[in-house]
């Protein structure tokens, strides 16, 4: 059976571009995994903390490790079970769960030890339930001792339990006896509780005392961290500083999702490297590694679908355009006419050299004479006493200049086009990636004037990723409580920094970060922030690090996926101050707040046309509420 | 499957308010809140006798308030002082006015007054209008801490019960509010072909099916949910029942996460359903915060027969 064929029932590979979540692929999540480069240390027998954003592959990678996830990707080959180094146990953290353990009928010690015994049972279950499968999966299966089963069963209160299937049984029965519990808090009625850690300490001992695990590893794989309590989070933390040599952790969170580092010793912080390591997969995979991934992953899904069985060559379905190129098809010819023609008005002395010029350097001799409020046969003077200089200039301008080719006109603005451009507004994000990639070829296919497997037109990515980076704004409202002030800080963001790019003359070019003052408190601010680098609307970067909690220390970008929906640079470069106060009145009062900022950074309060896709947020950005 | 219109649908069905009268001996539990709606209670009030009316206040989380002497504050996540409530108002009728109270006080009272084994009715008014038009507009931002208190359990229903993926039904029941339904689904994380939405039909008016879909429609597309779209009358708990019973006898032993986002008898079906099949079912909830003068005037009061329909043998059946 081919490849393709063997998906051809599965509906999720149909558009096997279409699919980002790990989440919606279940076996087919197996079948398209990509080995990320980081994905080694992972299987050491140390405590793992991965970090990243929604997108970034970490549910992915985590399923992966699962004994589930192994057997997948050993297709189902049951002999190699034995010869596993590690046996993982996934497990996500369900608000819907975690919340249930909170109120004012217990004490905060109480939950503390009642959550503890919940994660005895929710461990213990998922190792017996590893066993129960491994006995039916495994050539020689794995049976518990009846004296270890009893213990067990004894250390959690259950019902007696002569084997591991009773066992199993019998822990489902102890969850709804616990969950009744829930459904009926009593300080003064607790039930027996089990102490935290001891019992999965002792049950995972005597798997590994077992002849078919010796010498192995277990390893409890916690997703989504960040959805735990506060004090939960201090409970865990406590199992991972102290877990022992029988089991380890891997746990996957979003940044700043790890809001609690102590354990229930409040003098006792769990500490990277020393406690555990610290994977922070967009730092891992930045650059040169991240597009050699992405380009494994795009291959490996497009290998199974029925358009592309030989896989795809990013790089030339998905062409980049030269600065010369772009300016070519934002009309600089048109540009360049009209000065010409002033130069032969104002300084016809320059005309021949003018027409030799190329049309965008010529477009930068415009630019330079309007930034420096100097005249057009100045600046021909000065390129012709320093070229060198001049040469610099136009190689650090000429991207600046292709925003203001098109400025205030309907229709594309800048050009979004080429794998490296998608790799760099993808931001280390393979979700991301995967939408910008996967719309492209949606429009091409849509498209008569194209030919599918034929190179992507520039106006199509362009289109794909100013689509991709509108639909995850009208997504960000939904993926947490706080999702409007988020989207209302991205529109605010976005908008300044669309005016910055369009109207460079005189000002730095590209700027795209920002950085706040350090002996300022961040009030509201910071859960504001901290929201907005969790789910991705904004990005931060090293800039003079204590603790990656402290907020201050940090450059902040909008994430450069938005970037072609706002019109600005992909690319980090130039940095602007910001208040914490400026970045609430961005929620607040939009229209007031933009007006500040951009009049800070010398931009006057003339009327700048909003782009076209940008008109649906007219409302928005016309009035405070 | 019977088609539903040979189901017993249990439910009372006045036009004109004005003409329920609860039995004398019974008692009339009811919240008011600025809503005209709401205010249907104070009226029956005036022109009941020998009824024992109660007024419940939505309180602190996992609380409620009552006006009734010893009952000032009547814990929601213990059944001791929900029993001793109950049991306080007699053995007569109880009238369970769910119009003016927030899911968190009036889902644990159910359970409570179902097991206490009374008559049991649950009362709903309808609105005339919604003050502000149901779907979201292009562009508009939908500010969900505005709304919504976040994902958690409701009292006397909080669930334990961790299945695997291929093992979970998302039912979703559908209200205007496109955003709530993209949260649940982002905490949820169904498996796309596993989520059976509701939609309201007939609603209380006849745009509001149409409304409900055009403002779920970004996240039913994400999902390609609508191939398994339902309907259930929007104003009728059994319907939604019925449509859940359809759902589990499509896939038995599998778990149905029902979540609450439409109307209250839609909710009200959705906590019937979660009483009658216990570990089958959970229920997914966000807390969503009442806006105050949403609904303007009172269309129809129907009276649902609760504890007819659910009587004590199909509770222990589950």
């Amino acid at each position: 059976m081919t490849q393709a064929s063997a998906f051809d029932d599965d509906e999720s590979i149909t558009d096997p571009f279409g699919i980002y979540r790990a989440e919606w692929l279940k076996d087919a999540l197996f079948k398209l995994f990509t080995k990320p480069a980081y994905y080694p240390e992972l299987e050491t027998p140390r405590p793992c903390v991965l970090v990243g954003g929604r997108g970034t592959g970490k549910t992915t990678v985590l399923r992966c490790l699962s004994y589930e996830g192994r057997f997948e990707l050993d297709k189902h080959d049951t002999d190699t079970i034995k010869d596993w180094p590690y046996y993982g146990f996934y497990y996500r953290v369900n608000t819907n769960r975690v919340t249930a353990f909170r109120g004012d009928e217990l004490s905060d010690r109480q939950w503390e030890r009642v959550f503890a015994h919940y994660l005895n049972l929710v461990f213990c279950g998922q190792v017996v339930e590893f066993l129960n499968w491994h006995a039916k999966t495994a050539p020689q299966g794995a049976s518990l001792p009846a004296s270890v089963c009893q213990d067990v069963a004894d250390a959690l209160y259950l019902d007696p339990a002569g084997d591991q299937a009773a066992l199993l049984a019998n822990i489902h029965r102890g969850r709804r006896r616990f969950e009744a519990f829930l459904n009926n808090l009593d300080a003064g009625a607790l039930p027996p509780l089990s102490l935290q850690g001891q019992v999965v300490d002792d049950l995972c001992q005597a798997v590994l005392d077992m002849p078919e695990f010796l010498g192995k590893n277990l390893f409890f794989i916690v997703d989504e961290f960040e959805n735990l309590l506060d004090y939960q989070q201090v409970v865990l933390n406590t199992l991972i500083k102290h877990c022992g040599p029988h089991y380890t952790f891997k746990i996957g969170v979003r940044d700043l999702g790890w809001r609690r580092r102590s354990t229930l010793n409040e003098n006792e912080q769990l500490v990277s490297p020393a406690d555990y390591e610290r994977i922070d997969i967009e730092q891992r995979l930045e650059g040169e590694q991240f597009v050699n991934f992405a380009a494994e992953v795009c291959n490996l899904r497009a290998q199974v679908s029925k358009d592309f069985p030989s896989g795809l060559d990013m790089a030339r379905i998905l062409p980049a355009l030269s600065a010369e190129e772009e300016a070519d098809l934002l009309g600089v010819k048109e540009h360049a006419a009209h000065i010409l023609r002033h130069i032969e008005v104002e300084c016809p002395q320059w005309t021949e050299e003018a027409t030799a010029m190329a049309p965008l350097e010529l477009s930068l001799v415009d630019f330079w004479a309007r930034s420096q409020q100097s005249s057009l046969a100045a600046v021909f003077e000065e390129r012709q006493r320093e070229p060198k200089s001049w040469d610099d200039r136009l190689g650090n301008y000429k991207f600046a200049v292709l925003f203001t080719l098109r400025r205030r006109k309907p229709g594309i603005r800048k050009y979004y086009a080429g794998w490296r451009t998608y790799t760099l507004m993808a931001g280390g994000n393979i979700r991301y990636l995967l939408e910008l990639v996967g719309q492209a070829l949606l429009l091409q296919r849509r498209d008569e004037r194209s030919t599918p497997g034929e190179p992507v037109r520039p106006e199509l990515q362009t289109q794909a990723a100013t689509q991709v980076g509108r639909k995850n704004l009208s997504e960000l409202e939904g993926l947490s409580v706080h999702g409007a002030q988020l989207t209302k800080l991205l529109l605010g963001l976005g908008r300044i920094f669309e005016v910055l790019a369009s109207e460079p003359e005189g000002h730095t070019p590209e700027v795209t970060q920002f950085t706040l003052p350090e002996d300022a408190p961040l009030g509201d601010a910071e859960k504001l922030l901290s929201a907005a680098v969790m789910h991705l609307a904004l990005v931060r970067s090293v800039a003079n690090k204590r603790t990656d909690l402290d907020l201050k220390g940090y450059d902040y970008s909008v994430h450069p996926i938005y970037s072609a929906f706002f019109v600005f640079s992909y690319r980090r470069k130039r940095k602007l101050r910001l208040t914490p106060n400026q970045l609430m009145a961005l929620v607040r009062e939009p229209k007031t707040g933009i007006r500040q900022i951009l009049r800070q950074n010398n931009r006057g309060d003339e009327d700048y046309p909003l782009p076209d896709q940008l008109r649906l947020f007219e409302g928005f950005y016309e009035a405070d509420q | 499957m019977k088609p539903i219109s040979e189901r017993p649908l249990f439910t009372r069905d006045f036009e004109d308010p004005s003409r329920f009268q609860p039995t004398a001996g019974s008692s009339y539990l009811y919240g008011v809140t600025s809503e005209p709606r709401s205010e249907f209670a104070l009226s029956l009030l005036k022109r009941s006798s020998g009824v024992r009316f109660v007024e419940i206040r939505d309180g602190d989380i996992g609380a409620f308030e009552t006006n009734l002497p010893g009952f000032e504050r009547v814990p929601t996540r213990r059944r001791a002082p929900l029993q001793d409530f109950v049991a306080s108002l007699g053995g007569g009728t109880i009238y369970l006015d769910i119009t003016g109270l927030g899911h968190p006080t009036w889902a644990p009272l159910v359970r409570i007054c179902l097991e206490a084994g009374h008559p049991f009715r649950v009362i709903y008014l309808e609105p005339d209008t919604y003050n502000e038009s149901p779907a979201q507009d292009a562009g508009q931002i939908f500010d969900l801490s505005e709304r919504i208190d976040g994902i958690a359990p409701i009292p006397l229903f909080a669930s334990l019960d961790d299945r695997a993926e291929e093992n979970i039904c998302f039912v979703p029941l559908l209200g205007f509010e496109g955003v709530r339904l993209s949260h649940m689904l982002n905490e949820v994380q169904p498996l796309a072909k596993k989520i059976y939405p509701i939609i309201g039909v007939p609603g209380f008016r006849p745009h509001y099916p149409l409304d409900a879909y055009l403002g779920n429609a970004v996240p039913l597309e994400k999902y390609k949910a609508t191939r398994n779209l339902r309907f259930a009358r929007s104003n009728c708990p059994f319907s939604l029942f019925y449509a859940l019973e359809e759902i589990r006898d499509r896939h038995p032993s599998e778990q149905l996460k029902v979540g609450l986002i439409g109307t209250k008898p839609h909710a009200l079906g959705a906590i019937l359903f979660a009483i009658a099949h216990g570990d089958e079912v959970e229920i997914v909830y966000d807390n969503v915060k009442r806006k105050i003068g949403r609904t303007a005037g009172t269309a129809r009061c129907l009276i649902y027969g609760v504890s007819d329909f659910l009587r004590p043998s199909r509770r222990s059946a589950a």
